[in-house]
């Protein structure tokens, strides 16, 4: 099973988050330089994320155009190149739909043929008068994961933006990067807003989602950038250009990681409010978030307090900090009695999850095959199986005091409520 | 924003890849293996979409793990070992090599390297890169590759006796539509021998093909091909006929077969049956237009592959003639030639629907992302599943899918009626 192989070798494909990251974007066409067949993934991909969101926020749905277009290299352009068709593609689709600006990507297919997409971006846009924005990355060639809101974010920023470095900056404005803010959770957006509207922003730009050309050139007034990189694994090259946007613009950057628990998100304001320089703000919203969250646990979670639950574990490490989500558990009057490691992890992965909890909590651990003598519960899992036990699957990042918040409350809707498998969404 | 039809041409791909199609028709061989050779990423999501259609092939599909680096320096040792993991259980009846598009494109000498693979089993590579085709081609190339490997003789035919060619485990309603044509052509004396490609088939079946007198294509775009192939090289004749939906499409189907098979078929019982439908129907769809004062039903969609739509679209207009417009978009090769109907187009938005407006999609869920309307729509998935809920196992063709097909139509207007116009929305 390719799932359970010990040979296995993550690869992640560009395309897809690059479409990702423009599909929402009112005026813009996404053009993938790829064989037809690619096209289907990054199709279907999309549509199973976007209905959540869209059924929550009718207005991402209106914003949605079919703007995703596929030059379908063949087998003709795998022995001629693929340039002349790359060229007709953008050429048809500028003139029939006249976007404000064009997106393209490559596959690997286009990389091994040697395409130079990059050049036929230039002279097409040059011919027309379309901003056309090559974003770098060739299928799985890459070796590294792609952050496509990233790539986007950079090529647009580099076009539309930069070019202002000048404007007057406005104190009430931050641009926020790494997150796309049309297909995250919706409490996400809503709570990164909320927090910054703590320290008294009035404007927050997520890049590049959404954005119209006017929005982009809007955003050159910001004054700050912060970077949210919901995703752990690409964080840090966000991060870095972060920095980067920062020194362009002559604004200051105010990144602090995010984190995914209550407490240590006291300590996120406390760094945040000092590089914002607004450290006499920071005692009273602690204070006041605390509170909060203490008077959240303490009217919501009454009927979690004891209970026995335990950790499925099928994610490397790298994906799933468990000591989190133990956390947590362990703020409402939980107890973790052992930990399941589920099949998708290879030997050395279920090695380095039992490294990571030496020391931090002594408990026994099984395999999946042991699921059905075990009792708990609650098994919080970071994928459902056919069990027994109630199942929690949990999700992998909690922002702010709203994470832990939505964290508890389906864990008392299924423990409480007596459900058999609630997703924490 | 403007539209224009040339963008058709750069529509993303609705199916699945050919790689994909050529593991499904692989995996659907009892106990075959499939190697999969190129990077995780195409190798784990072409597995979801499998495992949509069938849960069990899941179990025997591998991948070599390829890595940029393998483009430069070659795959054969990540072959050989995931070759090795897949061939561990001894329970091997043919193990198949598939090789995505970048890696068909370096040129590794994958036939070389299977040549030479110690296995309990024949071992076949296939190159599938979507360069040259989508998921239809990739199915149809596999069938005919383990065609040439098993290399079937004309046998002493089996009077009266067909082959079924053209059903993917893939396509929805497979399992319900190849139990219905049993059925009819059991009733009507005809003796299916083979059907290419059933889940479960075993190669000694599958050498027993030449035995039919008679190779029937189901859904042209993958059919074709194999009976082509089949009448080439066991001079074994073929009729290309669109699957029988609609009753008196049904008698239409069996009627033809029964010509090319120069037999007489008794079809006196299926006539019987077909009366009480047409009366189980018309009861129904009375019931719907007496509850339903105001219902018009604006239109219906279609948006499948070539095989389903060319079979329904005409026998939709002579048989269930109750809607205004009627559209279809063909995903995949053919659909130059089909009668009736418009065009869907990728770039041509069709209208919003008014409150007492309905329309049928029969599509996949992405379709019916794409016209919006939920309130005021019937569906049936008549498309590879885009979502992770497999599809419906019952069918649509024959008598009992006709009665099936309408019956959930009507019953799913009705509801939708009463919760538009219910006492909740007064």
């Amino acid at each position: 099973m390719i799932r359970n192989t010990e040979r296995k070798q993550i690869i992640h494909c560009n395309l897809m988050t690059v479409f990702f990251a423009a599909a929402f974007n009112p005026k813009a066409a996404v053009v993938l330089h790829v064989p037809k067949s690619c096209s289907h993934i990054v199709y279907n991909a999309f549509w199973e994320m976007a209905f959540k969101h869209m059924q929550n926020s009718p207005k991402y749905a209106a914003l949605y155009q079919e703007n995703m277009f596929v030059t379908g290299i063949s087998d003709k352009e795998a022995i001629f190149g693929g340039e002349k068709i790359l060229r007709k593609c953008l050429l048809e689709v500028i003139a029939a739909r006249q976007p404000e600006y064009v997106v393209v990507t490559a596959g690997c297919t286009a990389s091994v043929i040697g395409d130079d997409v990059e050049a036929i971006c230039k002279e097409v846009a040059k011919e027309t008068g379309t901003a056309i924005f090559y974003i770098p990355g060739s299928g799985f060639m890459d070796q590294t994961i792609t952050d496509g809101t990233l790539s986007v974010t950079k090529s647009l920023v580099k076009g539309i933006v930069f070019p202002l470095a000048e404007v007057k900056k406005n104190p009430r404005s931050i641009v926020a990067l790494g997150v796309n803010a049309h297909l995250s959770k919706e409490y996400e957006v809503a709570e990164m807003t909320r927090i910054f509207k703590l320290f008294g922003f009035e404007k927050i730009y997520y890049p590049p989602v959404g954005m119209t050309k006017a929005d982009l050139e809007s955003m050159a007034e910001a004054a700050y950038i912060t970077t949210l990189g919901l995703s752990p694994t690409m964080i840090k090259n966000t991060q870095t250009y972060a920095k980067e946007y920062a020194q362009v613009m002559g604004i200051k950057d105010v990144t602090v990681p995010l984190v995914n628990t209550a407490h240590l998100y006291y300590d996120w304001l406390r760094t945040f409010g000092k590089l914002l320089g607004k450290e006499e703000l920071v005692p009273q919203l602690i204070e006041q978030e605390e509170a909060a969250y203490r008077k959240y646990i303490a009217e919501h979670c009454g009927g979690l307090r004891g209970k026995k639950i335990l950790l499925g574990i099928g994610a490397a490490l790298r994906y799933f900090e468990p000591m989190e989500t133990v956390q947590l558990l362990q703020d409402a009057g939980m107890e973790v009695i052992g930990a399941v490691f589920l099949k998708g992890l290879t030997t050395a992965e279920r090695k380095q999850h039992e490294e990571h909890f030496q020391g931090k909590l002594q408990i026994p651990y099984w395999t999946e095959d042991q699921l059905p003598q075990l009792q708990a519960d609650a098994m919080l899992t970071t994928e459902t199986k056919e069990c027994h036990l109630p199942q929690y699957a949990i999700s992998f990042r909690r922002v702010g005091r709203a994470g832990s918040e939505n964290f508890y409350q389906g864990l008392v809707k299924l423990i409480v409520g007596q459900r058999n498998l609630l997703y924490e969404y | 924003m403007n539209t224009n039809n040339n963008l058709q041409r750069w529509q993303p791909c609705r199916g699945y890849c050919q790689m994909n199609g050529a593991a499904s028709a692989i995996l659907s061989i009892k106990d075959a293996k499939v190697v999969m050779n190129c990077p995780r990423w195409c190798a784990v999501l072409a597995e979801r979409e499998l495992a949509i259609a069938v849960k069990e092939f899941e179990t025997r599909l591998y991948c070599s793990e390829v890595l940029e680096t393998d483009l430069l320096f070659g795959v054969g040792n990540k072959l050989v070992e995931a070759v090795e993991e897949a061939c561990a259980d001894g329970k091997n009846s043919l193990l198949a090599v598939l090789t995505n598009c970048s890696m068909s494109l370096i040129g590794d000498d994958i036939k070389g390297v299977c040549s030479e693979l110690q296995t309990d089993c024949p071992v076949v590579a296939i190159d599938s890169g979507g360069l040259t085709g989508e998921y239809w081609e990739g199915w149809s190339n596999a069938l005919i590759t383990i065609l040439q490997n098993i290399q079937p003789s004309r046998l002493k035919t089996l009077p009266g006796s067909v082959n079924l060619i053209g059903c993917s485990a893939c396509y929805p309603q497979w399992q319900g539509d190849l139990a219905e044509l049993r059925r009819l052509l059991a009733a009507a004396g005809v003796e299916v021998n083979v059907c290419l490609i059933e889940n479960g088939t075993t190669l000694a079946q599958l050498e027993q093909i030449g035995r039919a007198k008679l190779n029937i294509v189901l859904n042209e775009e993958i059919g074709l091909p194999v009976a082509h192939w089949l009448e080439e090289n066991l001079q074994q004749p073929y009729l290309n006929i669109p699957m029988p939906y609609g009753l008196d499409g049904s008698l239409r189907w069996l009627q033809a077969i029964g010509h090319a098979l120069q037999m007489e078929l008794d079809l006196t019982s299926l006539q019987e049956e077909i009366k009480w439908a047409k009366k189980m129907i018309f009861r129904e769809y009375s019931v719907l237009k007496s509850t339903c004062d105001n219902l018009f039903f604006k239109r219906l969609v279609i948006s499948s592959y070539y095989g389903k739509i060319n079979s329904l679209l005409p026998v939709l207009k002579k048989e269930m003639p109750v809607f205004g417009r009627l559209y279809y978009r063909v995903n995949g090769p053919g659909g130059q030639d089909i009668p009736s109907g418009e065009e869907w187009c990728y770039t041509k938005p069709l209208e919003n629907l008014q409150h007492d407006e309905y329309q049928i999609v029969l599509g996949s869920e992405r379709d019916l992302h794409e016209l919006c309307g939920f309130k005021n729509t019937a569906f049936l998935e008549f498309m590879m599943p885009a979502s992770r809920i497999s599809v419906s196992w019952e069918t649509c063709i024959g008598i009992t899918g006709w009665l099936y097909f309408t019956k959930s139509i009507i019953q799913q207007i009705l509801h939708l009626y009463k919760m538009n116009n219910g006492p909740e929305q007064k």
